[in-house]
């Protein structure tokens, strides 16, 4: 384990422990170690495994999931400024909520939660959008693929602002901090309904951290030395996908972490995503979980939307690296 | 010719645009109504501070986004280069929410100004990082530079708006339309909006020349230093004045100037009063899009836009292999 | 390629098929039974027991502070809006403590309230719902239309509160009946419309909820030909401007820029509302935000002082 990892992975440890410690309910450090060990209230139980725990976890999971995806894309495209949302994910998933909300306004009877379903059918087909309007002659070429994103965000969200300014006032309030990001009320199911796609996900693009490398090095190189250019770069990008597409479905619109786990990760380690991938996870988990602590604590019992504050945590940060790059042309 | 029939055809949407509205009003009424005002007729009151403004505005719109993106195009050999790629609506859009937020009673004008400023901040801030790297301005990096801006510059308008929830007030300015635009505002932008495009035009050549390569440009004399600086300003006023009395109009910048290229071949000299003249009647023609498809509502101007200026973008990417 | 876009396309017709399947809420409260730890409550999402007499209960949306603060029983957590409390609830909730916002309420908040009932919207809190039961019973229904007196009824009686219900609506009732017959002498045949001014367009309300009922109904004022009774509001165009002819016109202004814009135009300064003075700035809460009685009940209050305040003094 790398030092910067082990230094990560104890922050990430200390910010968990400061979550579990804060909130409206109040519980003293010593009563929940007590209720963890299985001898607490009901209602000190209830605080910890239905509220702060899940909420926790997905926070976690959420920002594993976001930085990853965003290490491999920027790895397939040879671009550090590509963000998962960059493919027409958030859009794709955004503009469904809202489709959803509107029918929901026009009466159409729609069964609770089902809201991370249709975000997450959005958000897949978006992306399938952006890759058949980047595909010439059966290959998906970077630049294209970022351009051709760019292209199906700005016509998902020209839709999404038509229908955003139909919707009533209460609903378009429950909308905007849906595409904001946000894990009010995350419970175990959700956690159980992400918790899958990391766990296949994950491994494999861990395992496929050595073509990465040799794909940033050019497709003239890659080949040359035996990928499978196309075949790796379309299997990387659908694990990407499905990572990203499925944090978004059930956390929202939550930006920049895709993009600054994995710049910090490069900064601290370097580039190799053997090295890179895991610790930019952790930096994610790390950024989303004290995103999270902030959100339900600062105005306490009004809650921040927690997209709103990594982007107020993420955003000098990542003007500063814009600059930086900007001057030594790395963008 | 090209300009000349498309001149005509501008024309004639503006005529059309003006006598179609909400209100049934005839032909006849409509041109007495601009040329025999009568202040107690309401169906002349309807025409002349409702509609003309209206039509009018859609037009120096038009034309505006149309030149800035085709002066964009000719300083930075760049295809993709044009407004809605650089920014224009993120700063914009910041400085509209803290307007709105923090300075209350700014009116309809001082909003204007507001949006004016943000969104020439936008899209000096892309341009500068876009441009100040090794190898300069190619599309990817403006466009990948233009996203980040616009995902920065959105994520601070989120948080103020979030924390007042003025979310929905802010969209009515975001989305695009004319339809809130009266003499007033006109007043105060049509003399820059028409300055700026007039100085476009007597750049025109020098522009042509600086697309065949800084040095070529140099040594046919050309100041290339004071002409980049004009025609920049040029950019910023036209597209901040566009998106002060508009809002987001997407992808008008980027169509137009292609349209033009297609029609009138690669010379500048003839791309941006062509470009001034198409986009005009794009943006017409659109705007009459957006009363007629569904009246008594009416579709957000940027929504037409973004319908034709999507796909035509994703061809674009498609096509030029070239240095993308 | 092939593989993702059949994926997608499944997952559409997954999705379809979903819409297609989902139970429509029940927009009222029923009670469906009676046992010995209270009554068993038919509600948006199944069915809950409510304690007999609920005595600490936590609302998560307006419409229920309303009719708790109108059943004289008020919440003992609420959610707030942004922008505050409604002014018309402002007494009857000045010592409730705050659980956050509507949509997205403080869970741990809530439970350190030690409530025996929670009441929220189907369609806002439809997704919290297994988590507020853990918390406590929990009854969620969606806002009403004009039917507001049987949803209102229904809510007191799976409370145990039908009594105070029906007193509240009778109350309301009879003080608009009051108001109407008043209206009916001084001004009989007069039209009314509500506009709402926004950013980029202008809204005439209609008489299908909330203010609408109040006004066409209830108050028996005669709406302007341009007013949608079937609906909530229907969008104008500027262009319609002159039409406007009513003779009163209640307006709710939320960009006071646009809204002087557009006084200054000859077109509103010659309709005959305008040059009366018969044009009223009203507010939005009461008017077009809430239902329940205590709203409704300013909005009357609020006709009766703009329409008819001169003419009783």
């Amino acid at each position: 384990m790398t030092r910067p990892l082990a230094l990560v992975l104890m922050l990430l440890l200390g910010a968990t422990v400061l979550s579990l410690n804060l909130g409206s309910f109040r519980i003293t450090p010593g009563e929940l170690l007590q209720t963890a060990a299985g001898r607490g209230d009901a209602n000190q139980e209830l605080v910890l495994y239905r509220i702060r725990l899940p909420r926790l976890t997905m926070a976690v999971l959420v920002g594993i999931g976001l930085a990853t995806a965003g290490a491999v894309l920027q790895g397939v495209t040879r671009n550090s400024l590509a963000d998962p949302g960059i493919l027409g994910l958030t859009a794709g998933a955004g503009l469904a909520v809202i489709l959803l909300i509107y029918l929901q306004e026009r009466g159409l009877a729609v069964p609770p939660g089902i809201r991370p379903v249709v975000a997450f059918a959005g958000a897949g087909l978006a992306a399938a959008v952006t890759f058949l309007a980047a595909r010439r002659h059966g290959v998906v070429l970077p630049s294209q693929l970022l351009l051709a994103g760019i292209a199906v965000n700005a016509g998902l969200s020209a839709v999404t602002l038509v229908l955003s300014m139909r919707l009533d006032r209460k609903l378009y309030d429950q909308a905007v901090t849906w595409l904001a990001g946000t894990l009010v009320g995350r419970d175990w199911q959700q956690v159980l309904s992400l918790l899958p796609w990391l766990i296949v996900l994950l491994p494999i693009l861990w395992a496929r951290s050595r073509p990465l490398d040799i794909l940033g090095l050019g497709d003239g190189a890659a080949t040359g030395l035996g990928v499978d250019v196309r075949g790796e770069r379309a299997w990387l990008l659908l694990a990407a996908v499905g990572l990203a597409g499925s944090s978004v479905a059930l956390a929202g619109g939550i930006g920049f972490v895709g993009l600054l786990g994995p710049h910090l990760a490069r900064r601290l380690v370097g580039p190799q995503h053997g090295r890179m991938l895991p610790l930019a996870a952790c930096l994610g988990a790390l950024l989303v979980v004290s995103a999270d602590i902030v959100a339900r604590n600062l105005l306490r019992p009004v809650e921040l939307p927690v997209g709103i504050v990594v982007g107020a945590i993420g955003a000098p940060y990542f003007l500063y690296l814009l600059a930086r790059a900007g001057r030594e042309g790395e963008i | 010719m090209v300009l000349l029939a498309g001149a005509v055809a501008l024309v004639a949407a503006l005529v059309w645009s003006v006598s179609v509205g909400a209100a049934g009003i005839d032909l006849g009424t409509v041109w007495r109504a601009v040329f025999a005002f009568d202040h107690s007729s309401s169906q002349h009151l309807v025409i002349q501070e409702f509609r003309l403004p209206r039509v009018v505005a859609s037009a120096v719109v038009g034309a505006s986004l149309a030149v800035a993106g085709a002066l964009m195009q000719g300083l930075t050999r760049n295809p993709l280069a044009s407004p809605t790629l650089m920014g224009l609506n993120g700063g914009a859009s910041l400085l509209l929410v803290i307007g709105i937020a923090f300075l209350p009673g700014l009116g309809f004008t001082g909003l204007m100004l507001m949006s004016f400023v943000g969104a020439a901040c936008g899209v000096g801030l892309v341009y500068g990082l876009g441009s100040s790297g090794r190898g300069g301005l190619t599309p990817v990096r403006l466009a990948l530079a233009g996203t980040a801006v616009s995902a920065l510059l959105g994520s601070l308008a989120d948080g103020i708006v979030h924390a007042t929830r003025i979310a929905q007030d802010v969209l009515f300015y975001l989305a695009g339309g004319v339809q809130g635009v009266r003499w007033p505002q006109l007043d105060l932008m049509l003399p820059w909006a028409l300055g700026a495009l007039a100085l476009a035009i007597l750049l025109a050549p020098g522009v042509a020349l600086l697309n065949l390569g800084e040095d070529v440009a140099r040594g046919l004399g050309q100041r290339t230093g004071r002409l980049r600086f004009l025609a920049s300003l040029c950019t910023l006023v036209l597209a901040g004045g566009a998106v002060a009395l508009a809002g987001g109009v997407g992808f008008v910048g980027l169509v137009v100037p292609h349209m033009m290229r297609f029609l009138v071949g690669v010379d500048y000299r003839w791309i941006i009063p062509g470009s001034a003249v198409f986009g005009a009647l794009l943006l017409v023609l659109a705007d009459l899009g957006a009363r007629m498809v569904n009246p008594p509502y009416e579709l957000p101007v940027g929504l037409i836009t973004a319908l034709i200026g999507v796909p035509f973008f994703i061809y674009l990417a498609r096509r030029g292999d070239q240095g993308l | 390629m092939h593989l993702r876009t059949s994926l997608g396309r499944s997952l559409a017709l997954l999705i379809f098929s979903l819409f297609a399947a989902g139970a429509a809420f029940a927009q009222t409260a029923v009670v469906v039974g009676e046992t010995p730890e209270g009554r068993t409550v038919r509600h948006g999402l199944g069915e809950t027991v409510v304690p007999t007499s609920p005595q600490r209960i936590v609302s998560l949306h307006n419409i229920f502070s309303e009719a708790l603060v109108a059943f004289g029983h008020p919440p003992v957590g609420a959610t707030v809006r942004p922008t505050g409390l409604p002014d018309q609830l402002a007494d009857g909730l000045a010592d409730v403590a705050t659980i956050g916002e509507s949509d997205s309420p403080d869970f741990e908040a809530i439970l350190a309230l030690k409530p025996d009932l929670i009441l929220g919207q189907a369609d806002v809190h439809g997704e919290f719902y297994d988590l507020l039961t853990a918390i406590a019973p929990t009854v969620l229904l969606d806002e009403p239309e004009a039917e507001w007196r049987e949803w209102f009824s229904a809510l007191g009686a799976a409370l145990g509160m039908q009594v105070e219900a029906d007193a509240a609506v009778a109350a309301y009732d009879s003080e608009a009946e009051r108001v109407k017959a008043s209206l009916a002498a001084e001004l009989p045949g007069e039209t009314v419309l509500v506009l709402r001014v926004r950013e980029k367009d202008i809204r005439v309300y209609g008489g299908s909820r909330r203010s609408g009922p109040v006004l066409y109904s209830d108050l028996g004022l005669t709406p302007h030909p341009l007013v949608p009774l079937d609906k909530e509001h229907e969008t104008i165009s500027n262009e319609i401007i002159p039409e406007l002819t009513a003779d009163h016109i209640f307006l709710m202004v939320e960009d006071e820029a646009r809204q002087a814009g557009l006084e200054a135009t000859a077109l509103w300064q010659g309709l005959p509302a305008v040059q009366a003075g018969h044009v009223y700035r009203v507010n939005m809460e009461p008017w077009n935000r809430s239902t329940g009685p205590i709203s409704f009940g300013a909005i009357v209050s609020d006709v009766e002082q703009l329409l008819l305040g001169g003419a009783l003094r």
